[in-house]
C-alpha cells in the first residue's frame, strides 16, 4: 500500500501557532518500560480505528500491555446492531512475538508501524477474518500535555493522538469490502486507572483529504469535567481550550447524534456533527463503552467520525432497564 | 416562568414515585464550628418528612432528628410541621418569597437541640427557569434558591447560641429522579447581604449543566458557567473548594475555602450526600459557605477503596 495524497492547504499567518507544541522523538512508537512495565496499573497500549460510515462498518483494533509481561488484544468489526459486532476476537493473554512495537504480532494481529510517528499497517487473518488496514497520518502526533487541562497521572504518564487517512480491505463471511476513508490512533503509557471517570465523551473526525480533522475527549472526572484534544485545519494543529458537546440517546442510551462546537488556542471554531453508522457497546470491567462509527460533518465538510462515550454500566442499566 | 408570591406555598404535585416537594434552611456557623441543616419534605401520597441536624467535623452528629411517611394534616407551607418521634420540624412561609421563620428540635441520647430563626430574604428570590441551562426536569418542575439574613437561637445541650448573620434557603417542586443523577455540587456562599452566591453544578446523561446567581454590587445575574477544583479527604468527603464562576453579565467570582463541618446520610438506594460547612472567602473577602456533594455510591465507594478510606464512616 502507498500513501495517500493528502491536500493540505498552506496555513496562513494568522493561524501560525502562539507556542510550540510537544514533539515526540520516534522512540515513542516504541515501548516504554520505564513508565509503563512495573507498577500497579502499569498499562501501555495502541488503538487503530477505521470507521466506514458508507458500508455502514466500524472496525477497530485495540492492544495493551499490562504490568510490563501480560498483553491482550482486541479486534472487531461493528455494523448495524449496537448489541452484536459483527465479527469480535479477544485474547486477554496474548503471545507477543516480534520487535518491540515496530513489528510485532499478538495472536493473528500483526502490527507494523513503518515510518515512526507517521504511519501503521495492520493486518488479521482469522477466525473468518482477513483484515488490511494502513493509516497515515496527517499531522504529528498531539500530547494531551499541551491541553490546559494536561495529562491525569490516572490516565498515563504521557498519551498522544493522531488524525490520520485509511486505506484497506476487509473480508468477512463472504463480504470483501476495499475502503479509503478517515480513522484515528493514539498511543498511551503509564497508569490507568478507570475508576476515575463517570462518564466521556471521546470524539475523533476528519475529512476523508485530511484537510481538516478533530479529536476532543470530555472526560468528566470527581464531578469535574476535563478537555483535551486539538483542532487540525488550514495545515495548523492547535490545542482545544473548549468544547460544548451534546448527544443524542435512544432508549438504551446508545449515542444516535452527536453535536459539538469546539474552539482551539488560535482563537478557532469548529462544528462537528455525526449521525450513528455502525457500533458496538463494549463491556469492559465496571464500564460499558459505546464504540460508534458515524458520518459526520466538521464545518459542514464531509468527515467520519469515530465516538465513543464510557458511562457506568450500572448506571446505564439503571436508566434503560 | 415567573416566580409568583404563591409559589413559597405547596404546588400540585403529579403522583409518581419521584414526585416531592421540598424546603431547605442553611444555617453555617463557622465561629461555633457548627452546621445547622434543616431540610423538610412532602409527596404527592402526602406523606412528609424531616431532617433536622447540627453538626460538628467528620459527620459527627450533635443532635439529630429524621423522621419520613408522616401525613401532612393539609397543612400548607404558611404554617408547616413534621413531627417525628426524635423531633420536630416548622416552618412559616408569612411574607411570602421575602421572609420566613422557622424552627427545629432534635432530643436523643445524650443531646438536645433547638433552633428558631427568622430568615429575611436579602434578594429577590432566584428560580433555575431563569438560567440559560433551565432547571432539568429530572430535578424539580422549578426550584428557587435565596440568599438572608437569618437572627435567631440554638440551644445545644442547653447552651444557647444567638446569632445574626447570613443563611440561605431553596424551594423545589416536582419530580426528583436521582437515578438520572450522576454526581452534582451545590454551593450558596454569602459574605455579607450584598454579596452572595449559589451554583448548582448538575451532572446526568453524560451532560453537565448550570444553576444559579451571583449577587454583588446590588446586581443579581444568572450563572453561566463554573469550573470546579475541590479535593477529597480519604473518605471521599470534600476538604478544599475553588471555584471560579462566570455569570451573565461577563462578571467572574472567584470561591475558595476549607471544610470545617460534614453530614454524611443516604438519599434513596445510589445517592450519597455530603452537606459540608466552609471557611473561606469570595473575590478574597471572608465569606461562609455550604458546599454540597452528591454522588453515586458505587463511585464515591471506589474512591474510598482506593484512598483506604472507611465504607462505614458515613451514616
Amino acid at each position: 500500500m502507498t500513501s495517500p495524497e493528502l491536500s493540505v492547504s498552506e496555513p496562513s499567518l494568522s493561524h501560525r501557532p502562539t507556542r510550540e507544541l510537544s514533539r515526540f522523538s520516534p522512540d515513542d512508537d516504541l515501548l516504554h518500560d520505564e513508565v509503563s512495565a512495573a507498577g500497579p496499573l502499569a498499562r501501555e497500549s495502541l488503538l487503530l480505528t477505521a470507521p466506514i460510515p458508507e458500508e455502514n462498518l466500524l472496525v477497530f483494533c485495540y492492544l495493551w500491555r499490562e504490568g510490563g509481561t501480560k498483553w491482550g488484544r482486541f479486534v472487531f468489526v461493528a455494523g448495524e446492531d449496537m448489541a452484536k459486532p459483527l465479527f469480535l476476537s479477544h485474547v486477554d493473554d496474548a503471545p507477543f512475538e516480534g520487535e518491540d512495537l515496530r513489528d510485532f504480532t499478538l495472536a493473528g494481529l500483526h502490527w507494523r508501524q513503518p515510518e515512526p510517528l507517521k504511519a501503521a499497517e495492520v493486518s488479521f487473518r482469522g477466525e473468518g477474518l482477513e483484515l488490511d488496514i494502513r493509516f497515515d497520518g496527517i499531522h504529528e502526533p498531539f500530547s494531551w500535555h499541551d491541553n490546559a487541562d494536561g495529562c491525569p497521572e490516572w490516565v498515563a504518564h504521557e498519551r498522544f493522538e493522531q488524525s490520520g487517512v485509511t486505506r484497506g480491505r476487509l473480508t468477512l463471511n463472504g463480504r470483501t469490502v476495499e475502503f479509503t476513508g478517515a480513522g484515528h490512533r493514539d498511543h498511551s503509557w503509564g497508569t490507568r486507572d478507570w475508576n476515575y471517570l463517570q462518564h466521556w465523551k471521546w470524539m475523533n473526525a476528519a475529512t476523508p483529504d485530511g484537510a481538516a480533522s478533530l479529536h476532543c475527549m470530555i472526560m468528566s472526572v470527581k464531578g469535574e469535567t476535563l478537555v483535551n484534544g486539538y483542532i487540525n485545519t488550514a495545515g495548523v494543529v492547535s490545542p482545544i481550550v473548549d468544547a460544548r458537546a451534546t448527544a443524542d440517546l435512544d432508549d438504551q442510551m446508545i449515542h444516535r447524534g452527536v453535536s459539538g462546537v469546539f474552539h482551539d488556542e488560535l482563537g478557532r471554531e469548529m462544528r462537528l456533527e455525526a449521525h450513528y453508522a455502525a457500533g458496538w457497546s463494549m463491556p469492559i470491567q465496571h464500564l460499558l463503552l459505546n464504540e460508534i462509527g458515524m458520518a459526520a460533518t466538521l464545518d459542514d465538510a464531509p468527515a467520519t467520525a469515530h465516538i465513543e462515550l464510557g458511562w457506568p454500566a450500572d448506571y446505564v442499566k439503571g436508566l434503560t432497564s | 416562568m415567573t416566580l409568583t408570591p404563591k409559589d413559597d406555598l405547596r404546588h400540585h404535585l403529579r403522583p409518581g414515585p419521584h414526585s416531592r416537594e421540598s424546603l431547605f434552611y442553611d444555617l453555617v456557623l463557622p465561629d461555633e464550628g457548627l452546621l445547622v441543616f434543616t431540610y423538610t419534605w412532602v409527596n404527592a401520597d402526602e406523606q412528609a418528612g424531616h431532617l433536622f441536624a447540627v453538626v460538628g467535623d467528620d459527620n459527627e452528629k450533635l443532635a439529630f432528628s429524621a423522621t419520613d411517611g408522616v401525613g401532612s394534616g393539609g397543612r400548607d407551607f404558611d404554617d408547616w410541621r413534621v413531627p417525628g418521634d426524635t423531633g420536630e420540624v416548622w416552618v412559616k412561609h408569612t411574607d411570602l418569597l421575602r421572609g420566613a421563620s422557622y424552627g427545629a428540635s432534635a432530643e436523643g441520647a445524650g443531646f438536645t437541640a433547638e433552633l428558631t430563626v427568622e430568615f429575611t430574604g436579602t434578594h429577590e428570590a432566584f428560580d433555575y427557569a431563569r438560567n440559560e441551562d433551565g432547571c432539568p426536569d429530572f430535578i424539580a418542575d422549578n426550584r428557587f434558591e435565596q440568599g438572608s439574613r437569618s437572627r435567631g437561637t440554638l440551644t445545644l445541650n442547653g447552651r444557647e447560641i444567638h446569632f445574626d448573620t447570613t443563611g440561605h434557603r431553596d424551594h423545589s417542586w416536582g419530580t426528583r429522579d436521582w437515578d438520572a443523577i450522576q454526581d452534582w455540587k451545590w454551593i450558596s456562599a454569602q459574605v455579607d447581604d450584598d454579596l452572595q452566591l449559589n451554583v448548582m453544578v448538575l451532572h446526568a446523561r453524560g451532560e453537565t449543566t448550570y444553576h444559579g446567581y451571583v449577587v454583588a454590587d446590588g446586581e443579581l445575574q444568572p450563572v453561566v458557567h463554573a469550573k470546579t477544583r475541590a479535593t477529597y479527604d480519604a473518605n471521599w468527603w470534600q476538604k478544599s473548594l475553588h471555584m471560579t464562576i462566570l455569570d451573565a453579565a461577563g462578571r467572574r467570582t472567584e470561591v475558595a475555602g476549607d471544610r470545617y463541618a460534614l453530614l454524611n446520610f443516604q438519599a434513596g438506594e445510589r445517592i450519597t450526600l455530603n452537606e459540608a460547612a466552609f471557611r473561606g472567602t469570595i473575590n478574597g473577602r471572608e465569606a461562609r459557605m455550604h458546599f454540597e456533594n452528591g454522588w453515586d455510591r458505587s463511585y464515591s465507594d471506589a474512591q474510598i477503596r482506593r484512598l483506604g478510606g472507611s465504607l462505614l464512616a458515613g451514616s
